[in-house]
């Protein structure tokens, strides 16, 4: 799917980044009424709603675990998200996202305090510009910590790539479709260990360790981003009252 | 032993709160030498002891606690009581009356739909609820209507001996009665329990913000002039 398009002017990229530059991240948490904990992401042309029930009793019942917590992801985009209409419903590539979300959340999470029960974590993609597994990993963490579950860490998460021989962070959408790899990664920042590590395209051994410690330098800075969205909230809230 | 956050600030989960050997309650975590928290909440060190409270989270019963929970299902010789937690709650009718006279018609004494304010005996080992509503303060709740706020702020509900609870008792003359987990029940004048109401609601929105009491006594003061 290679396509002639240059990828850098001048150092820079497509949209006007530095090779280990990440697109605007904008968070807000606690959207929803209904829901236990809610975000919402806005990550470069990425829009992205996701709303947290639980923990609650498990359904079906021989789901449960008696000595902990199951977590359900589920991933939908929206028919209107990308650019050609997507057949509405679950697909292939939804499912498929929603079992290495639920991976990727789940040793953050504390889930042995509430046997029995389940936790559901539904990611909303209303608009995509690449990275929208990452986007939805890094929203549903802050919706998980604003529904009050108790967890180890904050998940971060955030791509690396290859465009033009060259090892990026953050691919847009022209860099992701048209690059040379794309490699998914959500980092545990205090274990420093990656509960996600997805990869399509080809990297040589040198080329992925520089790609994981672009993408952990990437991850970092996205776990600020996340804490500072948390606590926002609650300061605004002061200032508004004042 | 050193901290690394200010007492009462807000933490995030994952945020290293202290190192060192310390005492620590519920909220927080350990890695290796560090106490990190493990919810959204705000840090409370005393004694060189450290605990989060949350800010967010679902009501988890404790033995002892009370409740007010509303009747979901009758069983042959229990009722299954929705109290706000993971869980169903469960009151057996031994546990529910001091007399039961006829436990054929469960439905006569408590209703799908009816408001209890129950005492919780036990939270078993696989984390179900037993309650128990025998004694005076605890049974059916007649007519009033029930607020609901997150469990995490019921505290400032109350307020600090009691002063918040007080200040709206005082103020518009209904009974209040709060349960642990969330559930207000309240009994008055038509017009005062929508202030109740109204006032109750505030402190669950701005339940992090110091200076709460002297807040709600205003806006008590200014409805109940209207």
């Amino acid at each position: 799917m290679e396509k002639d398009i240059k990828f850098f002017t001048n150092g820079k990229r497509i949209d006007g980044r530095a090779v280990d530059e990440l697109r605007n991240i904008k968070i807000e948490v606690g959207v929803f009424k209904r829901a236990d904990g809610s975000s919402y992401i806005e990550w470069g042309g990425n829009k992205i709603y996701c709303a947290v029930y639980g923990p609650r009793e498990a359904y079906p019942r021989f789901l449960q675990k008696s000595d902990r917590a199951i977590l359900k992801c589920r991933y939908n985009m929206a028919s209107f998200a990308v650019e050609e209409r997507k057949r509405p419903g679950p697909s292939r590539r939804g499912v498929e996202i929603g079992k290495v979300t639920q991976g990727a959340l789940e040793p953050a999470l504390l889930l042995e305090n509430f046997p029995k029960c389940m936790v559901e974590v539904n990611i909303e993609v209303i608009q995509a510009d690449a990275g929208t597994r990452c986007a939805g990993i890094t929203a549903a963490s802050v919706a998980l910590a604003n529904a009050g579950i108790p967890m180890k860490e904050l998940v971060p998460a955030c791509a690396a790539g290859k465009v033009d021989d060259k090892i990026v962070l953050d691919l847009c959408k022209e860099e992701d479709n048209y690059g040379q790899a794309d490699l998914p990664l959500a980092l545990l920042p205090r274990r420093n260990e990656f509960s996600l590590l997805q990869m399509d395209g080809d990297l040589s051994e040198e080329q992925l360790e520089e790609a994981l410690d672009l993408g952990r330098k990437g991850c970092l800075e996205v776990y600020e981003i996340q804490k500072e969205a948390l606590k926002k909230k609650y300061v605004t809230e002061d200032v508004a009252n004042e | 032993m050193e901290f690394l956050v200010k007492d009462r600030s807000i933490v995030t989960p994952g945020m290293a709160i202290a190192k060192g050997p310390f005492r620590y309650e519920y909220g927080v975590d350990k890695f290796e030498d560090t106490i990190i928290s493990s919810v959204l909440g705000i840090v409370y060190i005393e004694n060189d002891g450290v605990k989060v409270v949350p800010l967010e989270g679902k009501y988890m019963p404790k033995r002892g606690d009370d409740v007010i929970g509303t009747v979901v299902s009758i069983n042959p010789l229990s009722w299954d009581l929705d109290i706000n937690a993971p869980y169903m709650a469960n009151l057996h009718v031994q546990d529910a009356l001091r007399y039961v006279k006829d436990t054929s018609n469960l439905e006569r004494i408590f209703k799908v739909g009816d408001v209890i304010y129950a005492n919780v005996r036990d939270v078993g080992e696989s984390s179900d609820i037993v309650l128990q509503s025998k004694e005076r303060p605890y049974g059916k709740m007649k007519w009033g209507r029930v607020v609901n706020i997150h469990a995490t702020r019921v505290p400032r509900v109350i307020g600090k001996k009691g002063s918040m609870i007080k200040l709206l008792k005082q103020m518009t003359k209904c009974e209040i009665m709060v349960g642990q987990n969330g559930n207000i029940w309240i009994k008055g004048e038509r017009q005062m329990e929508d202030i109740v109401e109204r006032a109750i609601l505030k402190i669950d929105r701005e339940a992090h913000i110091p200076g709460l009491t002297d807040r709600v006594k205003k806006i008590l003061e200014t409805e109940l002039s209207r």
